[in-house]
């Protein structure tokens, strides 16, 4: 392009040039390179965010993992307690469940039984803000005659059946008529399930 | 007189250095369409780099979620698993091993004590530390004695209890109830012949 041969014009021109040159540089930084900084902005500051959660989503799956063992082996704990430990009713009724073991138990150990009395379910005391618990006591009361080593015995023997069945009162008085055979009432309580089960479907986390 | 004779228009004038305006102008114009052509591709190409590194961490995202949910899921369950076993855990720690108990008794008893009343009971209620539900066991004992020993006797039973595993270390306090250590009123029973009661109180067992 050929300037003007005017001085003055050429000036004018190449103002006129320079102010339109800039307004295109200031044109291309606003319309295109501003808005792809913004987007490169909001992308990175996305990415972040997402890089965040990935790490804390990879802290907690390989937290989970580590943990996987202990919830496995809890959960067979608490299924083997639940299948040979805790009472579970017979058409309702708790008795029918435990009657026969005790009965069993005082044969074996040379207990006399004068009388099974159900107690019946119980909720134990909750501390303030804690959750529901997941078991209620079921206890009975044992009434019969023996010697101190027999009750022992019979004790030893409830004791060892099951390592949640708890005896919570016992009483033995010596008898005038039978000095060898005291008198005895004993108070036996077991752990049962209340409703919420064991959580057994947990998403295996690999 | 001098005479002044231009030979060049103004515009035909040569300027030899370097620093020439119309020169400056260009180069100066020149730099500015460069920038602007080399700041828009840098943005175009941070752009793509956040774009394509957005766009992976949204797809890793969409792996790890399931997972993540996965292992969320497995935290709940875990934290409920917990809670049940150390409910349970609660009810294996909290019972008095009783038969041991009467069993070291047998055997600690000093002879010339004859027990004729054991009595235990229990009482689940908040105590303890914190307020947590506990069971509470009180041992009552009934028994008699005789002899210029007699009150020996009923110490050395109290002594078992405070100083003897397994009863020392599940026991509160061993009392002799105000009184109870008297002559044995049965008939038949020797001036010598005293009975009497013990209250052990053992600590609070938490669940």
């Amino acid at each position: 392009m050929k300037l003007p041969k005017e001085r003055k014009e050429r000036i004018q021109v190449l103002v006129l040039g320079t102010i339109g040159l800039a307004a295109l540089v200031f044109a291309v930084v606003s319309l295109a390179v501003n808005p792809l900084l913004a987007r490169q902005r909001r992308n990175a500051k996305k990415a972040d965010i997402v890089m965040e959660n990935l790490a804390k989503a990879d802290r907690d799956v390989h937290s989970m993992v580590l943990l996987g063992n202990e919830y496995r082996r809890l959960q067979s704990e608490l299924n083997a307690a639940e299948s040979n430990d805790l009472v579970k009713p017979v058409l309702g009724s708790y008795l029918l469940s435990v009657r026969d073991g005790i009965e069993q138990t005082a044969r074996r150990t040379d207990v006399k039984l004068t009388g099974i009395q159900e107690i019946g379910l119980q909720v134990l005391p909750i501390a303030a803000g804690a959750p529901n618990r997941t078991f209620r006591s079921y206890g009975i009361q044992v009434i019969g005659a023996a010697g101190y080593a027999q009750v022992r015995n019979f004790l030893k023997a409830l004791e060892t059946s099951n390592p949640y069945l708890s005896i919570t009162e016992i009483a033995i008085n010596g008898r005038a008529d039978d000095p060898r055979a005291h008198g005895l009432s004993v108070r036996i309580e077991w752990p049962v399930m209340t409703g919420e089960n064991i959580p057994t479907s947990a998403g295996e986390v690999k | 007189m001098s005479l002044h004779v231009d030979l060049l228009l103004p515009e035909e004038r040569r300027v030899v250095t370097p620093m020439h305006p119309k020169r400056m102008l260009k180069i100066l114009l020149g730099a500015l369409i460069l920038f602007a052509l080399l700041a828009g591709a840098s943005a175009l190409q941070r752009y793509r780099v956040s774009y394509n590194e957005r766009r992976s961490a949204a797809e890793r995202w969409a792996k790890m979620e399931v997972r993540q949910k996965e292992a969320a899921q497995m935290g709940k369950d875990l934290a409920v698993c917990r809670g049940v076993y150390g409910e349970l855990q609660g009810w294996r720690g909290t019972r008095l091993p009783v038969a041991d108990w009467l069993e070291r008794l047998a055997t600690l008893c000093p002879p010339s004590v004859q027990l004729t009343e054991l009595r235990m009971t229990e009482t689940a209620v908040l105590g303890g530390p914190k307020n947590a539900p506990c069971r509470r066991f009180e041992l009552h004992l009934a028994g008699r004695t005789g002899g210029p020993q007699a009150d020996r006797n009923v110490l050395l039973l109290q002594a078992i209890f405070k100083n003897q595993k397994p009863f020392s270390n599940a026991v509160d306090s061993v009392t002799i109830p105000e009184g109870s250590f008297r002559q044995d009123p049965s008939a038949g029973a020797a001036k010598s012949d005293r009975v009497f009661e013990l209250v052990i109180r053992c600590a609070p067992r938490v669940f």
